[in-house]
């Protein structure tokens, strides 16, 4: 059945993320940008209407959200602040690639947030697809990553082309000054001879979580489109040139819904590839189309918002700007989508033939 | 939200995949060897009837109408076979008998007697019949509210004087479907459609276009030249444009016309894929670089634009106003599909641009998805009515 209708409780979680991220964040995310961080009591409410385990297993204390409903719920997160969004998706994020990786053993040992688990109380997952960091033979790690959103961690969850490491020691962040989203953290993270706590060689559970995490990246980067294309639309509606708003002169017209288009394209990828992730399977082609996609919305979307502003646009008065160096800098992350490209080059043959729809086993 | 199809969807579709291959592409790409339409007596059509195609939707009262292959009830899976047929040839899709464009504005407009008058031939006909629609004339096409062919009533008949362009199956139709004005002045309310018998006086001139692709149908010009209607031939009476929002406005607010062609679109892009993985396999190009990027990013395009389609034809068929989406559909899969057709133009080369290779066929084939049911830049002043409220 082709349906595009939203449940229920998605309908009510999308709407209570509306609420918070027009309210409690859009407001104040020049605010957040400025101090480098969100406040607690901003980060609180995210908790309590428990967004912060949406997607864990019920039994580690989540609701057990599917794809679908918590790329929607993320997106409208990041249309009130991106850094927000992705600061509030990081538990998601981590444990979903402990429990890829490592299931139940994983998260209770490695975990601090579950009833019996202990541990981290803030993982931090790095996509290294560079091969920036080496391994020695006595399983310990060097080297360092420029940048990773984050502020503070307690476990690393490493991710490279052969499988997934787990560091609880021996690394130190380093704060760095960052093209945007500061406010979910920016540092440098350096290894040290840091020893491997875990670790679990697979090529297919690499490919795999990156494209779970690029289907997560490109969800928040919906969020700063959405964000960005509205805005842009709205200042056009209202700021008149030559008689008549700019939004009704037909160039201005015509990109406006080329912007709104390529929001709406982002979407319908995210979209098909949530529904192949709850339907079981890996949607490794359909995550990372979602994310290329997104990438490419973004390059598009972000500077002609700014664009249609005009020099109001490149000032720090008016949020389009943090909206374009938000969404170039959610594109440089996993790799950006030329690594996204290669991944779909790499680890997904050459189908028998273009299929698009169902959702049933991906032609590979 | 869910993105499967029932198993009767599922074994439709494949059905429609055995015609395809079996009936429709070689009917198709002979067509475009010969440079026109097939002819009405070619094989070709009277199994096309055996198939199922060349009838109505409609059926008389009490009973039921067989259902037809590729036409039901619901907009998203109207996308799905249209995508499907065009696959195999979108010209051979149009050129099929049966009632076409025309039957939507009888059962939208028409009294039930005229729905019985003009439809019955098509309930179960014996041999293969079309009917057609024309609304494009020379001096424009997606600027309706302006058509120029003029109706005035002359006692019991009306009068209809005018030109009319690329109507599809018009000169082999046994009635067109003509809307021409009564006043130019009122726009689309001084709007009328007539049904106008083959054969009918004044109903001449007919010319069948030269075209780059497409040619597997025929798209027809003609003129109306003191064509006398009878009264009862006006749809719906004249009770019906004093008190309804009329053709334009019933097919506007749900639309599935725009989603089905966008499917169309899609349809003809995926076959241009599928024949340029063949040659990418056939020459071992298939681990080349940039071919594999430009063959992803064209499979992503296609894959985006029917979703929306799909998005847009759910809600025609949930009854939600989808003017925007249908015409973001309508948009964006036309350029797409050309993406496509260009990315195994340009892949296969010399080969690729010799005249008989499938790609080349589709490559002249796809750029008229842009064209037809307003063009990509109407699709956008229609889109930017609805985004910003851009004046007419």
């Amino acid at each position: 059945m082709i349906d595009f209708s939203t449940d229920t409780d998605t309908a009510l979680m999308v709407e209570a993320a509306r609420r918070y991220a027009q309210t409690a964040l859009a407001p104040r995310q020049r605010a957040f940008e400025g101090a480098r961080a969100l406040p607690e009591e901003t980060l609180q409410p995210t908790r309590d209407m428990g967004f912060e385990r949406a997607c864990w297993q019920e039994h580690h204390g989540g609701s057990a959200l599917g794809w679908v409903a918590w790329t929607e719920v993320l997106s409208e997160i990041a249309r009130g602040d991106a850094a927000a969004a992705v600061t509030i998706d990081s538990a998601g994020r981590g444990y979903d690639a402990l429990w890829l990786a490592g299931q139940d053993a994983w998260i209770d040992d490695f975990l601090a947030l579950t009833p019996q688990g202990k541990g981290a109380h803030c993982p931090v997952v790095i996509h290294d697809l560079q091969g920036r960091l080496t391994r020695t033979g006595t399983g310990r790690i060097n080297g360092t990553v420029p940048w990773v959103s984050a502020a503070y961690a307690d476990l690393l969850v490493i991710v490279d082309a052969t499988g997934v490491q787990l560091v609880t020691e021996g690394f130190t962040l380093e704060a760095v000054p960052a093209l945007a989203l500061e406010a979910a953290g920016a540092c440098r993270i350096r290894f040290e001879h840091a020893p491997i706590a875990a670790s679990r060689e697979s090529a297919t559970l690499a490919q795999a979580l990156i494209a779970r995490a690029r289907l997560r990246q490109a969800s928040i980067m919906l969020g700063a489109l959405q964000a960005a294309s509205t805005y842009a639309r709205e200042y056009a509606l209202q700021r008149v040139a030559f008689g008549k708003p700019i939004a009704h002169h037909q160039a201005l017209a015509f990109l406006l819904v080329d912007m709104n288009s390529a929001v709406e394209q982002t979407r319908a990828l995210i979209q098909e590839a949530a529904c192949r992730l709850d339907a079981g399977e890996q949607a490794i082609d359909a995550c990372n189309q979602a994310f290329i996609q997104a990438c490419e919305a973004g390059h598009f979307v972000g500077p002609n918002a700014v664009q249609v502003l005009g020099a109001a646009g490149f000032m720090r008065d008016y949020p389009v700007e943090k909206y374009m160096r938000e969404l170039t800098t959610l594109a440089l992350s996993l790799g950006g989508a030329d690594a996204a490209r290669d991944s779909l080059f790499r680890h997904v043959a050459l189908p028998e033939s273009i299929a698009f729809l169902p959702v049933g086993p991906e032609v590979a | 939200m869910e993105l499967t199809f029932f198993p009767s969807d599922l074994e439709r579709i494949a059905t429609l995949r055995d015609w395809g291959r079996e009936h429709f592409r070689p009917a198709g790409v002979r067509a475009d060897r010969n440079g026109q339409a097939l002819p009405v007596d070619d094989p070709f059509f009277q199994t096309a009837l055996s198939l199922g195609y060349g009838r109505a939707t409609w059926a008389p009262a009490g009973t039921k109408a067989e259902p037809h292959p590729v036409r039901t009830p619901s907009a998203v899976l109207n996308v799905v076979l249209a995508e499907e047929s065009a696959y195999w040839d979108r010209g051979i899709g149009v050129a099929l008998p049966g009632p076409g464009l025309g039957e939507a504005p009888v059962l939208i407009m028409g009294t039930e007697e005229q729905k019985e008058r003009f439809l019955t031939p098509f309930v179960a006909p014996d041999r293969p019949i079309w009917a057609a629609f024309a609304m494009t004339e020379p001096s424009g096409g997606s600027d309706v509210a302006n058509i120029k062919t003029r109706a005035h009533l002359d006692g019991d008949t009306w009068v209809l004087n005018g030109a009319k362009a690329f109507s599809g199956n018009a000169g082999r139709a046994e009635w067109t479907v003509v809307f021409a004005t009564v006043d130019p002045k009122l726009g689309r309310a001084g709007h009328r459609a007539f049904v106008v018998p083959r054969g009918t006086p004044g109903f001449t001139g007919f010319r069948h276009e030269k075209k780059m692709g497409l040619k597997a149908y025929e798209s027809t010009s003609f003129f109306l030249e003191d064509c006398r209607v009878p009264a009862e031939n006006l749809l719906g009476g004249e009770v019906h444009y004093t008190q309804r929002t009329g053709f334009k406005g019933a097919m506007q607010t749900f639309n599935s016309g725009r989603p089905a062609i966008a499917g169309m679109a899609v349809g003809i892009g995926r076959a241009a894929l599928d024949e340029l993985l063949r040659h990418l396999r056939e020459s071992g190009l298939q681990n080349d670089t940039r071919i594999r990027d430009r063959l992803d990013n064209a499979r992503r395009k296609l894959k985006a634009a029917y979703l929306v389609a799909l998005k847009a034809a759910w809600m025609a068929d949930a009854r939600q106003p989808n003017l925007l989406e249908a015409s973001m559909a309508k948009a964006l899969a036309p350029t797409a599909a050309l993406q496509a057709t260009q990315l195994g133009v340009d892949v296969l080369g010399i080969t690729g641009a010799h005249e008989g290779s499938l790609i080349e066929k589709l490559y002249r084939d796809v750029k008229a998805m842009d064209i037809v049911e307003g063009t990509g830049q109407i699709q956008r002043v229609v889109m930017a009515r609805q985004l910003v409220q851009l004046p007419n």
